[in-house]
């Protein structure tokens, strides 16, 4: 009886691990991303030219296309008024030196190296996985980019623990479900 | 053979816990050639479990346990999902040179088509180790049960 109650606790201990890392991996979304792929087709064309060995890169013309589609959204924002909102934001966004490099457009009022500490915060090799405000996922793992590998460290293993706890979890709920279909089946006999 | 048979399945599962996250271990190298590797050891896997797959296969259709159907169909979308994985996988790999194989199809398809080939396989390979739980315990003389 003991054994059964450590077994059972073992279980319970393995399934909400495997909860947790099946929520931190976005296990569920990313299996069944290429189911939904028909709806997301165009992004699926607007990165061709991300081939294996660069290619003629016609991704840069899906990239046209998606720039185009903003365009004609601008161009919407402009009948209404609210264009310069618009270009304002992303002018916030950009890093000093391209607001250098375009003739030093910048909004007044706006405080010397923000972007650009900014910048510092993010830059890769920070703590950005520990910090509070920008808490990485697999998914924005995902978005980095290929290529853009972390070459500081060579082994890390956290995500692949999280991977064998969703992965245990899978195995205990099949144990169970064995177990309870054998104890059913050998119920009805 | 059992051991060598649970040796070869404990390395199966680590190195695919090991290929989930391609920056976990050594890079991209590690994860494209160790991918290729995986291909052979599930092969050897299902060379060394020919005797039973040649058995369900005849007796499918007749005379065999609804276990053993569960189990083959289950391994047959883990084949599958396997070799999706890989050929998606080569489509998309960066330090081996695949290119001759013409897959063709955006590497965005076949990036996705790796994700989730890879994420439901992994999911299969625990309940494929959970349906063959009693030949584990087995191997460490923890149960004295058949399992088929």
């Amino acid at each position: 009886m003991i054994k059964k109650i450590l077994f059972g606790i073992i279980a319970v201990a393995v399934l909400s691990a495997a909860y947790i890392g099946f929520t931190k991996t976005a296990y569920w979304n990313r299996s069944i991303r290429i189911f939904r792929m028909d709806k997301q087709d165009q992004f699926f064309n607007g990165r061709e030219g991300r081939g294996q060995f660069g290619g003629d890169r016609p991704g840069f013309t899906g990239r046209e296309e998606a720039f185009r589609r903003e365009g004609a959204g601008n161009r919407q924002f402009n009948q209404d008024g609210q264009f310069r909102e618009e270009g304002r934001r992303r002018q916030d966004n950009l890093p000093d030196s391209v607001h250098r490099q375009f003739g030093g457009m910048r909004r007044p009022g706006m405080e010397s190296g923000r972007i650009d500490s900014l910048r510092r915060q993010f830059a890769r090799g920070d703590s950005r996985s520990a910090g509070q405000r920008f808490p990485a996922t697999f998914m924005e793992g995902d978005r980095r980019g290929r290529g853009e590998f972390p070459g500081s460290r060579k082994i890390r293993l956290s995500s692949v623990l999280w991977f064998l706890a969703v992965f245990s979890g899978f195995t205990v709920v099949a144990i169970y479900t064995d177990k309870a279909i054998c104890l059913i089946a050998r119920k009805k006999k | 053979m059992n051991l060598f048979k649970f040796f070869l399945s404990l390395a199966l599962t680590l190195v695919m816990l090991l290929l989930m996250d391609p920056r976990s271990f050594y890079g991209l190298p590690f994860h494209e050639w160790a991918g290729l590797a995986i291909g052979l050891f599930f092969i050897l896997h299902k060379l060394l479990n020919w005797g039973w797959i040649k058995r369900v296969t005849i007796l499918f259709f007749r005379n065999t346990t609804w276990r053993a159907r569960i189990n083959y169909l289950l391994d047959v979308v883990l084949l599958a999902g396997l070799v999706l994985m890989i050929l998606s996988g080569m489509a998309i790999a960066r330090t081996i040179d695949f290119t001759w194989l013409n897959l063709g199809g955006s590497p965005m398809f076949w990036r996705v088509m790796h994700t989730s080939s890879s994420f439901i396989t992994l999911a299969l390979f625990g309940i494929h180790l959970g349906l063959h739980w009693n030949w584990v315990l087995q191997r460490f003389h923890l149960k004295n049960v058949k399992n088929d």
